[in-house]
């Protein structure tokens, strides 16, 4: 896969979600070549804390996403908490107020299945920590659709039944540690 | 996996035969919705669910209601509610009457989360509530202001973090697992259907409250809805959006309480 190809990275947490960003995100260069976007699951009437937290840990500009956001290249859109996150288009985001999904808003499967619409082969999907099986019927939908499939090691969290379940739906998938994510990254960027 | 192209065309149609306009939906929501009314309804193709939904009645109205019925909670965003009684409420009690549009009211748990707000309030006598949606069946089920006991106690939660002081099981009774609200909450609001695709202004409003409902609308219909909002609004009229709006319109409205999405009106 080229660089140039890679057009967005999508992950999705739970549990242990913010162990796991606490050791990715400072890795991430300051000048990643695409958006990413983040469902880290969280109460409904959280108070938006996480955005300020994520900012501090990461050299990429995190911003809490909106309805009809223009997508930049090198941020990080976090899903508000109460609020689905999907892709719109290459370059719009969209929030959605629909049931939330096995008990989750925002839910990942949401997020990877619009971002797999929009973004197809192009598009790296992650599952990190958690508990149940969210985002794992979204990794499959990315799989399907020729972007590339990672979780998160399960023996690398106490919380690995997330990342488990993905795997069973996508056995292909790479397992990556959060410690050598930015090696792993650019092994796929530059490849 | 639904092609853009599937979509349109099965927008298109049902806009020239049943003449309901999802045309400017957003895309990746309204997919969604597509995508479980066909899970649900055994249905394997866009091209059997056109098919299907342009012969048969019942399927349209099923598709009708999986895409146009918007959950939605009491008290919803409390810090909504926080603003509207500490910013707007002294606004209104210079006014002897004054006209809300609820727009997009859904199953009406806003409409009565106002409305007790304006009760508590001493104000719902001078409120002239209109209630609207583009889904009769939403509509009637606002109008009955019956909801499921089972939500109750999520909405006692968001009444108190909304800022609500009195027992909140005193505006309802509860019976057979439901709850009726007080009728006389609705005697100040009229439920009615409009469509904002497609329906023109209908009369001068002070406060506009538009909560969610354009985050399913494409970038030109929230357009096109926010300049009805504009030539609906009196002059100094206030618009409100959900948490995750805004209305970027700057020789339209200007910011009334920033964080809260709330809008005030200005001449172009």
């Amino acid at each position: 896969m080229k660089s140039s190809a890679i057009q967005a990275l999508v992950m999705g947490a739970s549990a242990g979600g913010i162990e796991a960003l606490s050791t990715i995100l400072p890795q991430l260069p300051a000048d990643l070549p695409f958006p990413i976007f983040l469902v880290q699951h969280q109460k409904e009437t959280g108070k938006h804390y996480l955005c300020s937290i994520l900012n501090k840990l990461c050299p990429l500009l995190v911003v809490e996403a909106e309805d009809k956001m223009p997508i930049q290249t090198g941020h990080l859109y976090l899903a508000p908490p109460g609020y689905h996150l999907l892709i719109e288009s290459a370059d719009q985001i969209a929030l959605s107020r629909d049931e939330p999904v096995h008990y989750c808003r925002p839910s990942v499967d949401i997020l990877f299945e619009s971002a797999a619409d929009i973004f197809q082969s192009q598009l790296i999907g992650i599952v990190l920590s958690g508990m149940g099986q969210d985002g794992a019927e979204g990794l499959l939908e990315i799989n399907q659709a020729g972007g590339l499939c990672a979780i998160q090691k399960p023996e690398s969290t106490p919380y690995s039944s997330m990342p488990e379940a993905a795997l069973r739906k996508v056995p292909t998938a790479q397992r990556i540690s959060p410690e050598s994510f930015a090696l792993w990254l650019n092994d796929i960027v530059s490849a | 996996m639904i092609e853009n192209i599937e979509l349109k065309l099965l927008l298109e149609g049902v806009y020239q035969h049943y003449g309901y306009d999802f045309r400017q939906y957003a895309h990746a929501s309204i997919k969604r919705r597509i995508k479980r009314h066909m899970a649900l309804n055994n249905i394997a193709t866009m091209s059997q669910l056109q098919d299907r939904v342009l012969h048969d009645v019942q399927l349209m109205d099923k598709l009708f209601k999986d895409i146009s019925v918007h959950v939605t909670d009491m008290f919803r965003d409390p810090d909504f509610y926080h603003s509207f009684r500490n910013n707007i409420v002294p606004l209104l009690h210079t006014f002897p009457l004054f006209h809300i549009w609820h727009a997009g009211c859904s199953t009406g748990e806003e409409v009565y989360s106002l409305a007790i707000l304006l009760r508590e309030a001493d104000l719902l006598e001078r409120a002239r509530i209109y209630a609207t949606d583009i889904n009769d069946v939403a509509l009637k089920t606002a109008q009955q202001g019956i909801y499921p006991l089972s939500h109750m106690q999520n909405s006692i939660a968001l009444y108190r973090d909304a800022g609500g002081r009195e027992d909140f099981s005193e505006y309802y009774v509860a019976r057979y697992g439901n709850v009726l609200f007080d009728p006389a909450l609705k005697q100040y609001i009229t439920f009615c259907n409009h469509n904002l695709v497609t329906d023109q202004p209908f009369q001068r409003f002070d406060i506009i409250l538009c909560r969610n409902v354009m985050i399913y609308f494409n970038t030109e219909l929230k357009a096109q809805s926010i300049k009805l909002f504009h030539q609906s609004l009196n002059p100094r009229g206030l618009l409100a959006v959900g948490a995750k709006e805004s209305v970027d319109m700057k020789k339209h409205f200007e910011s009334f309480d920033k964080a809260n999405r709330i809008y005030r009106k200005i001449e172009p």
